[in-house]
């Protein structure tokens, strides 16, 4: 990929424009602020276990940031809903193998919009800083 | 005669028609783009990348030290740079002018020297939320130091200094005024000649920044009458890792060198050291030579457009851009509107800057997006980034539409 324009898909557009789960809830079990120190960005994190503390109930943000960022952790806050620490481990991995441009298994739909961005290693950061978040807030 | 001056007597002021081609890098079709971030570094023009090549193609010593001619050549190019340097900011000898490696290491070397005799705990700085954090974190740096205490001027709505709010900030434990002379982040241009006299009543020494102000109009230091004065060649055509911080006779008499090694020392023993005095004490070890070199190149092709004519041209583009860009329903312009540097930061509603600048990328025009080095500045304004564009001799008022078009894009792209 050469331009840059073409990260800039419906479903990443959507997804900026409409964040799933972007508020701060009354409760939450961890929590984590990150922020990209090369651009700026900063997100804030509230992650919910179950009482037994194995499965992820519930992922929440707010976050100042561009659209590939606010994008990328709308699209995996709802992909980790209910989701084993195990499995959301494996995942984010999955998908931070994918914005690297390893590997495309297991990628949750709506995140496959992020092919490409390898080309643009600021723009990977962008994407990634969810996943920092979330690891900080387990 | 040199091109650019041989057009501009022959055609008029149409400096981009006749510059453009002078630069390299904009007269390769594979890699055409509309470069509106000057402000981070201007491009080169081919006389300084020549003279840096010149410099490693048919010399190459090392200076100050050789016993023999290409050595001998390569001091005198180098020392007569730093003359060219004086001449170009008015300094009263060249001794005044110390070679850096560009603004930050200027600043970060006069705080270390300051750190070194000229603060104790208690003792304040004056800074103002305009600066870029190179005129800050070296001096919080030397406050951890000394403990030492930093208060930062306020500023207006507009993005000028409150010079109000500046001047209550000054009392007897003040040991240091220092302020940008033109923002890089609005654009702002501070009244340093006011400013430095305001700061001399009540006997506080003055250093200004002039990273982003020695293509933004005639840099007088006797005018101004600041202490110390920093700046970057490569803002002004010239190479990276060159830079300048001039210092006042007395302050080089003063102060101790920061940084110690070879070529700065008169002698050195198992006991201590002896410097040498100004300009030399304060440049340990061999120097940017073809740098510098290269800077005076940098300085020869200024003057030889001329600083008002460069000014001029830079003004209306800004102004252009000012007015075009406050016409577009979704943009909100940042800073004054007026009499600032060739710098203009807005914010386009909806979207992050990241992305505007993304998509002014796509459509080849290089932008800056972000806190720009000023996160107190930022903070200050209530927003976390912006879009920043910058102008230069080699920019035209046609590209102030193309930049408004390529926001049309973005702003359609976002619809929904």
């Amino acid at each position: 990929m050469d331009n840059q324009a073409k990260l800039y898909q419906s479903v990443i557009i959507k997804h900026s424009k409409h964040p799933y789960n972007f508020e701060k809830p009354d409760t939450f079990t961890g929590h984590a602020d990150v922020q990209n120190p090369t651009c700026g960005d900063k997100m804030s994190v509230y992650l919910t276990k179950t009482h037994d503390g194995t499965t992820i109930q519930s992922v929440h943000f707010t976050a100042a940031g561009c659209a590939l960022c606010v994008a990328s952790a709308s699209i995996v806050c709802r992909a980790l809903e209910n989701t084993t620490i195990k499995d959301a481990q494996k995942l984010m991995g999955q998908c931070r193998d994918f914005i690297a441009g390893k590997s495309t298994q297991n990628i949750p739909e709506d995140f496959l919009a992020f092919a490409g961005i390898e080309a643009f290693p600021s723009r990977v950061k962008c994407a990634e800083l969810v996943f920092t978040g979330i690891e900080k807030s387990l | 005669m040199f091109p650019a001056l041989l057009f501009l007597r022959t055609h008029g002021m149409n400096l981009f028609e006749t510059l453009k081609n002078q630069f390299p890098v904009l007269c390769d079709p594979a890699s055409a783009y509309i470069y509106l971030d000057s402000a981070a570094t201007a491009l080169k023009p081919q006389t300084v990348v020549r003279a840096l090549a010149g410099f490693y193609t048919q010399n190459g010593a090392s200076v100050h030290r050789g016993i023999y001619n290409s050595s001998i050549q390569a001091t005198k190019q180098f020392e007569n740079a730093r003359k060219k340097l004086s001449v170009f900011i008015n300094a009263p000898t060249a001794d005044q002018v110390i070679f850096t490696s560009g603004t930050t290491a200027s600043i970060n070397m006069l705080a270390q020297s300051f750190a070194q005799n000229q603060l104790c705990a208690g003792d304040e700085i004056i800074l103002t939320l305009l600066e870029h954090h190179s005129n800050i974190v070296p001096w919080q740096i030397a406050a951890k130091k000394t403990g030492a205490v930093i208060k930062f001027a306020r500023i207006n709505k507009n993005g000028t200094l409150d010079e109000q709010h500046l001047e209550s900030l000054f009392g007897p434990k003040t040991r240091l005024f220092a302020c940008t002379h033109v923002s890089n982040a609005l654009g702002t241009v501070n009244p340093v000649k006011k400013l430095t006299a305001l700061a001399h009543s009540k006997n506080v020494p003055v250093l200004i920044d002039g990273a982003q102000a020695c293509t933004s109009g005639k840099i007088d230091v006797q005018d101004i009458d600041c202490d110390f004065y920093a700046f970057s060649g490569h803002k002004m055509f010239g190479p990276t890792g060159i830079g300048v911080l001039f210092a006042k006779p007395h302050w080089l008499k003063t102060l101790q060198p920061a940084f110690g090694g070879g070529q700065m020392v008169e002698t050195v023993t198992t006991q201590g050291f002896v410097p040498l005095p100004a300009p030399i004490g304060f440049e340990a070890g061999t120097p940017p030579i073809a740098q510098a070199i290269g800077l005076g190149a940098a300085v020869d092709f200024i003057n030889e457009i001329g600083i008002d004519n460069i000014t001029a041209h830079t003004n209306t583009i800004t102004a252009l851009a000012i007015a075009e860009l406050e016409k577009l329903p979704d943009i909100t312009v940042l800073g004054p509107k007026t009499g600032t540097g060739p710098v203009v930061s807005f914010v386009q509603e909806g979207i992050h800057p990241h992305d505007t600048a993304a998509i002014l990328d796509s459509e080849k025009i290089a932008v800056r997006a972000g806190n720009h080095c000023c996160n107190p500045l930022m903070q200050a304004l209530g927003t976390s980034a912006t879009v920043r564009v910058s102008f230069s001799v080699y920019n035209c008022l046609d590209q102030i539409q193309n930049l408004c078009q390529a926001l049309g894009k973005a702003r359609d792209m976002f619809k929904g």
